[in-house]
C-alpha cells in the first residue's frame, strides 16, 4: 500500500519535534526492476516521508532499478525519476509525484491524472476548504481516496482540488495533531471540512525540568494534571485538586478551615527526620522553600502565629484558574536535574498564557456553599447520663463524694440537650468565586491578563472567612526571524483571613447537657471548672493578611541553528502579617488571665537566575540534544513575632501601644543560598530508542564549606517498541508501546538552617542588663545531603489508536545517609546533634494508571481514568539502631511509620474489666516486650474518574479510595464515663452487668484509681482494640455542565456559554464512622495527620453553581 | 558534505566555550553560597570580635538556664546523699539519692548532675576557644574574661570529680573528640582544676568586672583555689590563698546580721549569680507558703545539730507543722516569690574562714585556727572555743562546717567524703552515714556513671559498687 496511512504516528511526531529531515536523511537503496510502489515503501521506511501520486504516475514510472548509498532524499528522487517524465515536489513530510508534462499545482501538490487511468466510472472533481475549529485555514492537509493512489494536499489557504474522484468514494482528510475525517463524496463537488484536534495525549507537551518533552518521548516518570481537571473543582487551593489523581502521590488537606495548608508526599516517606516536602516550581521558579522549621513544613506561618486553620498554605494565595497544568516528577530521571532538592519529588506548576488568535474574554463565576458532610454519632443526654451514673456506680462512689464535682450529674439540667457538633460546626460556609481572563495574540505576541476574587466563609457561628483578590499578567513574544523570544509574567495576590484563633471542633465533646446558656445577662461568659466555654474560642480572633508577588522572565536566543541560549529569572515575595487577640474578658477567670495580643510578620523572598544553553545535533535518524545550565538562587525567610500583654483595655488589642509588657519571641532569620551547574544529554534514535542522562553539581548554604558540594545524576532509557516493524506486524492493535527505566541519585537538604555553623543564641533574659548568649544545639561541620537512589521501570501502552492507554511503573527508592539525630554522650555538652546516619529506608511500589476512551461518537463520549498505587515502606538497615535514640521507635524490616500496641484480650465477663496479653501471664503488659507492631500503612490507594458528554451536556465524577490500616474509632481515650466529655455511640456497646459477653467496651468507670479504672491503665488506649481496617472511599468531585448551542451563543455575541454545577467532597464511605473526616486519620501519611484521633473541621462538602462565558 | 562537517567541528568549540564559562561561574558558586550567621544568633567567632559581644558570651556562662539546675540539684541531691537536706516528696529518683542507692539509670544523676555539668563545661570551653582565637580584644579584657571562664571550668570540674571520681576531662568543643573520651584519673582532673585556677588568679583583677559581685574577680578564684587546695590536703597553699582573701577587709567581712547574710548587698558574698526578680533559685525552692511543705527539708539530724544558743538555728532553720509532723527547712534565703533582694550565692567568706581554720589546724597552728573558727562561732552568738587538742579542734571545725554551710552546694557531702575516718574506715562518711543510713556502703561516696552514657560512649567504665 503506497499511500499508507500507518505512518501518521511518525508523521505527527516528526512535526511535533519540528525535526526537519529534509536533505539530511541518509538513504541507501538497492532495487532492481521494482515497481515504483516498492521504491516508495523503502523510502518511506528510511525517511518517514509519505508519497502520493496518481495511477498514471505509477504506470508511467514502470519498473525501476536504483542503486544509491548514503544519499539525500532529493538526490535519490532525482535519480529515480531521471528520464521518466515525472516530476515531484516535497511539501512538509509528503512527496507528491506527478507527470512532468502537467503544470505544478499552485502552492500545493494537487495532482491530476491521465484520463486513461481512470476507471470507467462516474467521476467528479471535488474542491473545498479545510479549516481548524476556529475557522483558520489548514495548509498541507492530506486528502486521499483510500484504496486508490488519488491524493492531494491543501494549499496555504486551505483549499484543495481533487479530480476524477469516483462518486461513491470516500475522502480521508488527515493532518498532524488532528483527528482523521472520512467523508463520503456522494456526488458532492464541494466538501469543506473542519478538522478537530486529536486528544492523543501521547503527543501532549509534558513540562520537565528545564525543558519540555512529550509523553511519548519522555524517559522519566511525570504525571500531568491539566487545567481541565483543576477547573472542574470548586477549590480555593490548587493542591486540593490533586488527591487521588496521581498514582504514587498522597495529598491531604490539613482541615476544612479556609487557608489551611495541604501536604503532599510523593512515593512514600523517605526520611526519618528531615523534610518530605516536594520541591514546588512555578514557571521555572522555586516557589516555597522549606524554611528550617522543625518538624519540617512549608507553612507560611511556620515561625509565626496561627489561627483556627493551624497553618497558612503558600498556595492559598494562588488562583487555581491561572494554572494550566501541574506536572509531578517522580523518578530519578525526571528529578535528578533538581539535584539536592529532588529527593521528595518535584511539582512543576505551569501557568496559563495567551494563544495566537483573536482577543478573547473568559468569565467564570460560581457561588455555593459548604457544610460538614459527616457528624460523629454522639450519645444523647439520656445515654450520656446513664453512662456517667453507671461509671460511678461501678466504682462504688456516690457522685456527691467525687473528688471533683460532676456538674453533669449534680448541677446541670438532666433533660437539657445540645448537639454541640451542630451548634459549633453546623453552619454553612458561603463561597463566591469570580474569574475573568482576557487573552489573545498575534502569531508573534501573545498576552493574558486575569483577575480573581474569591470568598470562602466558615461553618463557625460568626462572621469569619477568607477573601482573596489576585491578578496575573503574562506576555510572550518572539522576533520575526524566530531567533529571539521572551515570556514574562507577573502576579499579585492579596488575601485576608479572619478566623477564630483556635478551632472549636475540639469542643464537640462537651457533655450534651452542658448549659447552652453560655453568657450571663450582661454578656459575660459563664465558666465551669475544667471546661472551655466555646464562645471563648470564637471570641479570640485571628487576622492574617498575605501579599504575594510572583514575577518571572524567560528569554531565549537562537545563536546559530540548533544552538540556543536561554536565561530565566524569577522573583517571589510573600509576606504574611498576622495578629491575634485574646481578651481577658473571654478567658477563664480562674487562671487570672490578662489580655494578650500576638503580632507576627513573616516574609519569604526568593529569587533565582538560571542561564542555560542547549544544542541539538541531528544526523540520520539520530538526534542529540545537550543542555548545560546554572542556577543561582537565594531564599530569605524571616519572622518577627511580638507579644503584647497586660493590656489596660481589650479595645487596644489591635496594636502594641496599649500593652503593658512587650516581649519578642521565636524570631527567625534564615537565608538559604543555592548554586549549581547542571547538564542533560538526550539522545533520540528514530523516536525509537531514547537515552537521557543528567548530571548536576549543587552547592547549598545549608551545609558547611567542606560538604557544600554534591553531585547528582541519573540515567534514563526508553524503547518505543511499537516503532519496530515486527511489533507493528505482530501486534497491530497496539498503537503505542514503550518500555522505560531509570536509575539515579538525588538529594534532600531539608534540615534546620545553619546546622554546620557554631552559633550562639540569645538568652531570653539579660544578665545585669547585658544580653547573654548560650549554645542551644550542637553544630556539625560535617553535615551533608541525605541521598536518595531511585530506580524505576515502566511500561506504557496504547491500544486501538491510543483509545486505551496503560502505564505501569515499578519504583524502588532507597534513601540513605539519613539526616537525623544521633544520640551523643552528654560529656560532649549535648545529648544529640543533627548528623548523617547510614540508615537506609526503602520505598517501593507499583503504580498503575489506565485511561480509556470507552465511547466516542459525535454525540456521546465516555472517558474513564483509573489509577492505583501499591506502596510499601521499609527500614532496610540502621547500623547502631539498638544504641540510638530510635531503639524503641523503629524495627529493621518494618515501615518507619511504626506503631506498637498492646494486645487487647477482651472483657472479663464477670468484672467488666479489660484484659491484655502479657508474656509473663500477669495480665499487666510490659512496655518493652508486650507491645506488637500494628499492621500499618496503605496497602493500596488510588482514584477513578469518569467523564461523560452527551451533546451539550457533560458530566464527570471522581472517586478517591484508600485502603489503610489505622484507628477505627476516633475519640476513644480511656474508660467509658471517665470524664465529663461526651463520647460516640460505639460506647453504648459496653459491659453493664456480670455475664455480659462480647461487648465492645469494658465496664464504665468514673473514678481514677478505682480497680476498674486501674485495669484500663494506659494500656487500653494503646491497645489494638481500635486498630484495624480504616479504609475509606470518597466521591471527591462531581460536576455537570451544559454548553449552549453555538448558534444561540453567537446570536448573543458570545463565543461560549456554559452553565454548571460542581461539588467537592460529596460523599464519604469510611470504616471509621466515628471521625468527621477520615483523611485526618492517614496513618503513615504526611506527618501531622497520623494520629487518627484528630478533631478538626473536616474538608467541607461543597456545592456550587456557576456560569462560564467567553466572548 | 564538507560544509556539514565543518559545522560539526564548530559545535564542540562552542560547547567547550560554554562549559568553560559555566566552570568559571561554578567556581563562584562556593562563594555565592557563603552565608553570615542569621541576625537571631551570632557566630562564635563573631562573638569574640568585640568586647560587648564577648561580654555577652561570658555572661551566658552565668545566665545559662543550666546553671539554675546545677545550683538546685548539686545542692539538693548532694545534700540528700549526706545528712543535710532532702527532697520532701516521695519520688524514686530523689529517694535513691537519700538512700545512697542510686540506680545506674537514675534520671537526675544522668541529666541534672552529669548532663548539665558537661553542658556548662561545653559553653566554658567554647568561650575559652573563642577568647584564644580572638584578635580584636584588648589584653586586659581578654585576661578578665579568660580568668572568669577558667574559674568556671574549675568550679564545674570540682563538683564532677567529687561526685564521680575519674571523669572524662573535656577541654575542647570538638564533639567528635569529646564524645569518645574515656575517664581521666581523678588526680589528673584535680591537677587541671588547680592549673585552671592558678592561671585564673594570675589573669583576674581584684575589682569585679560588674556590679553586685555578680561575676568572678581575683578573690573568687582565690577562694575557690583555697578550697581546692584544702581538698587536696595542700594546707599551706590553702591557708595562703585564704589569707589573701580574708585580708581584703575593705571588701569582704562577715555579715553580723544572720538574716541578711544572703542579701544581695551582703559584704560576706564573694561571688553570686544575679537574677532579674531578686528571688533566688534557693529561696524559691527551699521556702514554701504557710502550711505547705517546702520542696526540700532538713534531715532531722541536721536540724538537731545546733548547739544551744546558736542563733543560726533561729535565723537559718525554718520549721513548719504539716499534719502534726514538724519539718525543718533551710531558711538562709528569706525571699520566696514576687520580688526580693537576694541572688544565688556561689562563694562566701564564712567558708574561707573555715578553710583557713582547717588548714591551720592540720598544720598544727591551733591558735590561728581557733581564731578563724571563733570568727564564725561568734557571729552565731556562740562562745569562742579555746584550749582544744588538734584532733578536737579538727572535729570542732567539722561541726562548724556542718552548721554553717548546711543547705549550701552540697558542702556536707563533699566534706564527709574527704574527711578521714575516726574509726579506721575509708572516710568520715562511713563513720557518720554508715550509722545513720541503712544500707550504706563505702562505695556510695561516688555516684554511678549514668548507664546511658556508658552505652553511648563505650570507653566509659562504671564506678565500683554499681554493677556493670
Amino acid at each position: 500500500m503506497i499511500l499508507s496511512m500507518k505512518l501518521i504516528g511518525i508523521f505527527l511526531l516528526a512535526a511535533a519535534l519540528q525535526v526537519s529531515a529534509r536533505g539530511m536523511a541518509q538513504i541507501t537503496l538497492q532495487v532492481d526492476h521494482a515497481p515504483l510502489q516498492e521504491v516508495f515503501t523503502a523510502l518511506k521506511e528510511q525517511t518517514g516521508y509519505r508519497f502520493i501520486c496518481t495511477q498514471a504516475v505509477l504506470q508511467k514510472a514502470g519498473k525501476l532499478s536504483v542503486h544509491i548509498k548514503d544519499a539525500s532524499l532529493k538526490k535519490t528522487l532525482d535519480l529515480c525519476f531521471k528520464g521518466k517524465g515525472l516530476d515531484y515536489s516535497i511539501i512538509g513530510q509528503t512527496v507528491a509525484v506527478r507527470l512532468a508534462t502537467e503544470p505544478a499545482p499552485a502552492g500545493a501538490g494537487q495532482l491530476q491524472q491521465a484520463e486513461e487511468a481512470v476507471p470507467k466510472k462516474q467521476v467528479v472533481t471535488v474542491t473545498g476548504k479545510v479549516t481548524d475549529p476556529l475557522g483558520y485555514p489548514l495548509a498541507s492537509v492530506s486528502v486521499v481516496v483510500p484504496g486508490t493512489p488519488l491524493g492531494t494536499m491543501t494549499d496555504k489557504s486551505g483549499f484543495y482540488s481533487l479530480s476524477d474522484v469516483p462518486q461513491d468514494a470516500e475522502l480521508v482528510f488527515s493532518y498532524v495533531g488532528y483527528l482523521e475525517q472520512r467523508i463520503q463524496v456522494k456526488g458532492q463537488s464541494v466538501i469543506n471540512v473542519q478538522m478537530q484536534p486529536t486528544e492523543n495525549e501521547l503527543n501532549e507537551t509534558v513540562v520537565i525540568g528545564y525543558g519540555t518533552t512529550t509523553k511519548r518521548l519522555n524517559t522519566g516518570s511525570a504525571a500531568v494534571i491539566s487545567d481541565e481537571t483543576i477547573d472542574r473543582q470548586p477549590i480555593a487551593n490548587v493542591m486540593e485538586a490533586l488527591p487521588g489523581r496521581v498514582a504514587g502521590v498522597l495529598v491531604t488537606q490539613n482541615n476544612g478551615v479556609p487557608g489551611a495548608n495541604t501536604q503532599m508526599e510523593i512515593r512514600g516517606k523517605s526520611s526519618l527526620n528531615s523534610g518530605t516536602i516536594p520541591l514546588y516550581v512555578i514557571d521555572g521558579v522555586p516557589y516555597t522553600n522549606f524554611n528550617g522549621a522543625q518538624p519540617p513544613n512549608d507553612n507560611l506561618n511556620a515561625w509565626g502565629i496561627s489561627g483556627a486553620n493551624g497553618g497558612a498554605s503558600p498556595f492559598s494565595s494562588i488562583n487555581p484558574d491561572d494554572i494550566k497544568s501541574i506536572t509531578i516528577l517522580k523518578d530519578a530521571d525526571a528529578t535528578a536535574i533538581y539535584g539536592a532538592r529532588g529527593a521528595n519529588g518535584v511539582v512543576l506548576i505551569t501557568t496559563k498564557r495567551g494563544a495566537a488568535g483573536a482577543s478573547k474574554t473568559d468569565v467564570n463565576v460560581y457561588t455555593g456553599m459548604g457544610k460538614v458532610s459527616h457528624y460523629i454519632p454522639m450519645l444523647n443526654t439520656g445515654q450520656y447520663l446513664t453512662l456517667r451514673k453507671e461509671a460511678f456506680a461501678n466504682d462504688g462512689v456516690d457522685p456527691e463524694n467525687a473528688s471533683s464535682r460532676p456538674y453533669d450529674l449534680l448541677d446541670w439540667d438532666q433533660n437539657a440537650y445540645t448537639d454541640w457538633q451542630k451548634y459549633l460546626l453546623g453552619g454553612t460556609s458561603h463561597i463566591t468565586n469570580a474569574d475573568i481572563a482576557y487573552s489573545g495574540g498575534t502569531d508573534r505576541t501573545s498576552y493574558r491578563l486575569s483577575g480573581n476574587y474569591r470568598h470562602d466563609g466558615t461553618i463557625y457561628p460568626g462572621d469569619f472567612g477568607n477573601n482573596r483578590v489576585t491578578t496575573r499578567f503574562s506576555l510572550g513574544h518572539h522576533s520575526k526571524n524566530n531567533r529571539f523570544n521572551f515570556n514574562f509574567s507577573a502576579s499579585y495576590a492579596h488575601e485576608i483571613s479572619e478566623l477564630p484563633k483556635s478551632d472549636v471542633a475540639s469542643l464537640v465533646t462537651l457533655p450534651p447537657n452542658y448549659p447552652s446558656k453560655l453568657t450571663d445577662s450582661v454578656g459575660n461568659l459563664i465558666w465551669y471548672s475544667g471546661f472551655t466555654n466555646p464562645l471563648s474560642y470564637l471570641r479570640q480572633s485571628y487576622h492574617g493578611v498575605t501579599n504575594n508577588v510572583i514575577g518571572n522572565l524567560t528569554m531565549g536566543y537562537e545563536v546559530l541553528k540548533n544552538w540556543n541560549l536561554k536565561l530565566s529569572a524569577g522573583y517571589t515575595h510573600i509576606d504574611l502579617n498576622q495578629r491575634s487577640a485574646s481578651p481577658a474578658s473571654v478567658q477563664d477567670p480562674s487562671y487570672n488571665p490578662t489580655s494578650t495580643a500576638y503580632f507576627s510578620d513573616n516574609l519569604v523572598e526568593n529569587w533565582i537566575v538560571e542561564p542555560t544553553t542547549d544544542y541539538t545535533v541531528n544526523w540520520g535518524k539520530s538526534k542529540l540534544n545537550m543542555l548545560l545550565g546554572g542556577t543561582f538562587q537565594q531564599n530569605i525567610s524571616t519572622t518577627t513575632s511580638t507579644k503584647g500583654s497586660n493590656y489596660s483595655s481589650d479595645l487596644l488589642l489591635g496594636s502594641l501601644q496599649g500593652a503593658g509588657i512587650i516581649t519578642s519571641y521565636y524570631p527567625n532569620d534564615a537565608k538559604y543560598k543555592f548554586a549549581s551547574l547542571f547538564s542533560r544529554v538526550n539522545y533520540n534514535y528514530d523516536n525509537k530508542y531514547l537515552l537521557n542522562g543528567t548530571f548536576r553539581r549543587d552547592a547549598s548554604s545549608r551545609f558547611g564549606p567542606n560538604n557544600r558540594f554534591g553531585n547528582f545524576w541519573a540515567l534514563g532509557a526508553a524503547w518505543v517498541f511499537t516503532e519496530e516493524s515486527f511489533v507493528k506486524e505482530v501486534l497491530p492493535f497496539l498503537s503505542f508501546g514503550k518500555l522505560r527505566g531509570s536509575y539515579g541519585l538525588t538529594g534532600n537538604d531539608q534540615i534546620t538552617n545553619y546546622v554546620y555553623l557554631p552559633l550562639y543564641s540569645m538568652s531570653s533574659s539579660s544578665y545585669q542588663g547585658q544580653a547573654s548568649y548560650y549554645t542551644s544545639t550542637a553544630y556539625n561541620p560535617y553535615i551533608q545531603w541525605e541521598t536518595d537512589k531511585k530506580l524505576e521501570f515502566a511500561l506504557e501502552l496504547g491500544f486501538l489508536q491510543d483509545r486505551l492507554t496503560f502505564t505501569g511503573s515499578y519504583y524502588r527508592n532507597r534513601s540513605g545517609n539519613q539526616l537525623t539525630y544521633e544520640a551523643l554522650p552528654t560529656q560532649s555538652g549535648f545529648n544529640s546533634r543533627t548528623t548523617n546516619m547510614p540508615a537506609v529506608i526503602q520505598n517501593k511500589g507499583l503504580e498503575l494508571t489506565i485511561g480509556s476512551q470507552n465511547i466516542k461518537t459525535q454525540n456521546f463520549s465516555w472517558h474513564t481514568d483509573f489509577n492505583i498505587t501499591l506502596p510499601s515502606n521499609k527500614l532496610i538497615s540502621f547500623p547502631g539502631l539498638e544504641s540510638s535514640y530510635y531503639a524503641s521507635s523503629y524495627v529493621i524490616g518494618e515501615s518507619i511509620s511504626l506503631t506498637k500496641l498492646y494486645k487487647y484480650t477482651g472483657v472479663d465477663a464477670g468484672t467488666g474489666m479489660p484484659t491484655y496479653y502479657s508474656a509473663d501471664g500477669s495480665g499487666v503488659p510490659n512496655y518493652n516486650t508486650d507491645r506488637f507492631i500494628a499492621p500499618l500503612g496503605t496497602p493500596y490507594y488510588g482514584g477513578l474518574g469518569n467523564d461523560f458528554s452527551y451533546k451539550n451536556w457533560s458530566l464527570s465524577f471522581f472517586i478517591q479510595y484508600t485502603h489503610q490500616k489505622g484507628y477505627t474509632n476516633g475519640l476513644v481515650s480511656g474508660a467509658p464515663g471517665a470524664s465529663m466529655a461526651n463520647v460516640n455511640t460505639s460506647y453504648l456497646n459496653r459491659w453493664q452487668k456480670a455475664g455480659d459477653q462480647g461487648t465492645l467496651f469494658p465496664a464504665a468507670s468514673a473514678v481514677s484509681g478505682s480497680p476498674i479504672s486501674a485495669a484500663y491503665g494506659y494500656y487500653f488506649a494503646s491497645s489494638d482494640l481500635f486498630w484495624g481496617d480504616a479504609s475509606w472511599l470518597k466521591l471527591r468531585t462531581a460536576s455537570v455542565s451544559y454548553q449552549f448551542d453555538k448558534k444561540l451563543v453567537h446570536r448573543l455575541g458570545l463565543s461560549q456559554l456554559r452553565l454548571y454545577a460542581e461539588g467537592q467532597n460529596l460523599l464519604t464511605l469510611a470504616k471509621n464512622k466515628y471521625q468527621m473526616d477520615t483523611e485526618t486519620t492517614v496513618a503513615g501519611g504526611p506527618s501531622g495527620l497520623g494520629t487518627g484521633r484528630y478533631l478538626a473541621v473536616p474538608p467541607l462538602r461543597t456545592i456550587v453553581v456557576g456560569l462560564n462565558v467567553s466572548f | 558534505m564538507h560544509q556539514d562537517l565543518s559545522n560539526k567541528y564548530r559545535f564542540p568549540v562552542k560547547m567547550l566555550t560554554a562549559a568553560l564559562l559555566a566552570a568559571v561561574a561554578l567556581t563562584g558558586c562556593g562563594k555565592f553560597v557563603d552565608l553570615d550567621a542569621p541576625t537571631t544568633s551570632i557566630g562564635v567567632t563573631e562573638a569574640f570580635s568585640t568586647e560587648s559581644a564577648a561580654t555577652s558570651a561570658i555572661t551566658g556562662l552565668y545566665n545559662n538556664s543550666y546553671v539554675n539546675y546545677i545550683m538546685l540539684y548539686y545542692t539538693g541531691l548532694a545534700g540528700s546523699s549526706a545528712d543535710d537536706i532532702k527532697y520532701s516528696s516521695s519520688s524514686t529518683s530523689y529517694d535513691e539519692f537519700a538512700a545512697n542507692a542510686i540506680s545506674v539509670d537514675n534520671s537526675l544523676n544522668g541529666n541534672n548532675i552529669w548532663g548539665y555539668g558537661y553542658s556548662e563545661i561545653y559553653q566554658i570551653n567554647q568561650a575559652l576557644e573563642g577568647i584564644d582565637g580572638s584578635s580584636g580584644l584588648s589584653a586586659d579584657f581578654k585576661n578578665q574574661i579568660k580568668g572568669e571562664a577558667l574559674t568556671w571550668r574549675a568550679y564545674m570540674y570540682f563538683y564532677l570529680v567529687n561526685f564521680y571520681g575519674d571523669i572524662p576531662l573535656v577541654l575542647s568543643t570538638d564533639v567528635a573528640v569529646s564524645a569518645k573520651l574515656p575517664r581521666t584519673a581523678a588526680d589528673k582532673v584535680w591537677q587541671q582544676i588547680e592549673s585552671d585556677l592558678t592561671t585564673a588568679v594570675g589573669l583576674l583583677q581584684p575589682d569585679y568586672p560588674s556590679a553586685d559581685r555578680a561575676r568572678i574577680n581575683k578573690y573568687a578564684a582565690e577562694a575557690l583555689l583555697s578550697r581546692v587546695y584544702l581538698f587536696e590536703k595542700k594546707y599551706s597553699e590553702a591557708e595562703q590563698l585564704a589569707t589573701d582573701v580574708l585580708s581584703q577587709t575593705n571588701t569582704y567581712s562577715l555579715n553580723s546580721d544572720l538574716n541578711t547574710v544572703f542579701s544581695k548587698d551582703s559584704k560576706e558574698i564573694i561571688w553570686q549569680i544575679v537574677n532579674t526578680t531578686g528571688i533566688s533559685t534557693f529561696g524559691a525552692n527551699f521556702l514554701a507558703a504557710d502550711g505547705v511543705l517546702p520542696a526540700y527539708v532538713l534531715y532531722h539530724d541536721m536540724a538537731a545539730a545546733f548547739e544551744a544558743g546558736d542563733s543560726r538555728k533561729e535565723a537559718w532553720v525554718g520549721e513548719t507543722q504539716i499534719g502534726g509532723t514538724a519539718y525543718y527547712y533551710v531558711h538562709k534565703y528569706k525571699d520566696r516569690a514576687g520580688t526580693g533582694d537576694e541572688y544565688n550565692v556561689m562563694l562566701r567568706l564564712a567558708e574561707v574562714y573555715l578553710i583557713r581554720a582547717e588548714a591551720r589546724a592540720e598544720q598544727n597552728n591551733l591558735t590561728g585556727s581557733l581564731r578563724d573558727l571563733n570568727q564564725v562561732r561568734e557571729r552565731a552568738d556562740l562562745a569562742p572555743l579555746s584550749g582544744l587538742s588538734q584532733q578536737d579542734l579538727v572535729l570542732a571545725i567539722q561541726q562548724e562546717d556542718k552548721v554553717e554551710l548546711f543547705g549550701e552546694w552540697g558542702h556536707r557531702w563533699l566534706d564527709l567524703k574527704r574527711w578521714p575516718s575516726l574509726e579506721g574506715k575509708a572516710s568520715r562518711a562511713d563513720d557518720i552515714l554508715g550509722s545513720s543510713k541503712p544500707g550504706w556502703q563505702s562505695t556510695d561516696v561516688l555516684y554511678p556513671i549514668p548507664a546511658a552514657q556508658i552505652l553511648s560512649n563505650t570507653s566509659l567504665t562504671q564506678n565500683p559498687g554499681y554493677g556493670s
